[in-house]
């Protein structure tokens, strides 16, 4: 075989079976820009409807009216710190609209945003979960000089951390991280850097349950398949912070380091 | 139908050939590939007011087709491949041509489908013809780059064509 018999057949190919013409926007997401878009604008909105409920409700709700003013003010500085961090992305992606140059300037600066808009994302996390840890902190009346609370602040903290470990590793990964690597790996390759094997994975449950929901409903797909899984990872969080509290205090009994009586006492005093 | 639209689907209308020939070197079935040439056209129109004919408008659809293409995110629709499409897609062409064309045209996209997208954008232009330079200018890399991974596409091309077996092409 010889390629310039592939020139040939290439020419000869007029492609005149293709589809008819149409300027409309598709029903599913094909570019992974617009992908990221519509998931950040899922979440935002997710978060603008949810983030009020959770700090001025359940698990912070309080007769006390001083702790309401808080979590109420708190509420309030969260929402403008999503609603500036949505604002700064919006702006990014208009400014990728701009006429190319060459491919490797396209790709480049698509890569460039992409990550620029995962570190925002990132921003916007870490800024208002410190709020919300404060906001607990306050609700259960802490004092550093009372029994326990040195620990409770510990464990608190520990697990804050571990949230913002889990929300980056899986959740930022399967809604932003995955198209990134793509568009890293693309840029990669064309300016010569070695790009290895991505590795063959099995597809998780988020990677399912998107595929289905897409299958059957396009871009509204996706958007359910987002606002299912952020429900249960508010629901799996819970769960998760109090299986760590439930295995600290058991671990903590058995090995003699807590005292289930005093713990008992501080937290009737929190109460 | 405003003016702009107009002209840009005039236009669009002599070089629909080629982006469709692009979606069928990046999908391997007709479904995605309906969707890529659309999706191109939609990308096309979208900055076509950016446009404002500062390059030669084969050469910027080319280039923003390719662009589509390489970051274009397969559908999720459960498809079959190429291998199960029939021939009939092939053969609605204007100028008639035998079986052995339609068969060796099959089995070019399909080599031509394994490639990685950059291998593929680059053995789009050397099929189009274009220079070393010229694809370097497109692409945004050095000419040396450019032959070296040229080289480096046709060679992994001819790779993949020996393991189909080998065809009269």
């Amino acid at each position: 075989m010889e390629l310039e018999n592939f020139k040939e057949l290439w020419n000869k190919d007029t492609g005149q079976e293709s589809p008819e013409i149409s300027l409309e926007k598709q029903r599913e997401i094909h570019s992974p820009l617009e992908m990221l878009k519509v998931n950040m604008e899922t979440e935002f909105w997710l978060m603008i409807v949810t983030l009020p409920l959770l700090l001025t409700g359940f698990p912070f709700a309080s007769t006390d009216s001083n702790i309401k003013t808080i979590s109420v003010l708190l509420t309030i500085l969260s929402v403008a710190i999503i609603v500036y961090f949505y604002s700064r992305f919006l702006k990014l992606y208009k400014l990728l609209r701009k006429n190319s140059t060459n491919t490797n300037y396209d790709l480049f600066t698509l890569k460039t945003q992409l990550l620029i808009s995962k570190e925002i994302y990132i921003s916007y996390y870490i800024a208002y979960i410190p709020l919300g840890f404060l906001l607990s902190l306050i609700q259960i009346n802490f004092h550093f000089d009372r029994e326990y609370n040195l620990a409770i602040f510990g464990i608190s903290l520990l697990i804050t951390l571990l949230l913002i470990a889990f929300i980056i590793k899986y959740w930022i990964y399967y809604m932003y991280g995955r198209y990134i690597d793509d568009m890293v790996r693309l840029v990669d390759e064309l300016n010569g850097i070695e790009v290895s094997q991505r590795p063959e994975k099995r597809k998780t449950w988020f990677e399912r349950s998107q595929k289905f929901f897409m299958n059957k409903m396009g871009i509204k797909g996706n958007i359910l398949n987002t606002v299912i899984w952020f429900v249960f990872m508010y629901i799996f969080i819970i769960l998760f912070l109090a299986l760590v509290l439930v295995i600290i205090i058991i671990v903590g009994a058995k090995l003699d380091f807590l005292d289930i009586g005093s713990l008992q006492r501080a937290l009737n005093k929190l109460n | 139908m405003s003016s702009p639209e107009k002209e840009f689907l005039e236009k669009i209308e002599k070089h629909k050939g080629v982006v469709f020939k692009i979606s069928k070197m990046y999908m391997d079935n007709k479904d995605d590939q309906n969707d890529l040439y659309q999706e191109i056209i939609y990308q096309a129109w979208k900055s076509y007011g950016d446009f404002q004919k500062r390059s030669d408008f084969s050469t910027w659809l080319y280039r923003t087709a390719l662009n589509t293409a390489i970051v274009f995110l397969r559908s999720e629709k459960k498809r079959s491949f190429i291998q199960n499409q029939n021939i009939d897609g092939l053969s609605a062409r204007q100028e008639p041509y035998n079986d052995t064309d339609d068969v060796n045209m099959k089995r070019m996209y399909e080599a031509i489908n394994q490639l990685s997208p950059i291998d593929k954008a680059l053995i789009f232009f050397f099929l189009e013809g274009f220079s070393g330079k010229e694809i370097a200018l497109q692409l945004g890399i050095t000419e040396v780059n450019t032959r070296v991974k040229l080289k480096r596409a046709k060679e992994k091309l001819k790779e993949i064509i020996t393991r189909q077996g080998t065809g009269s092409y």
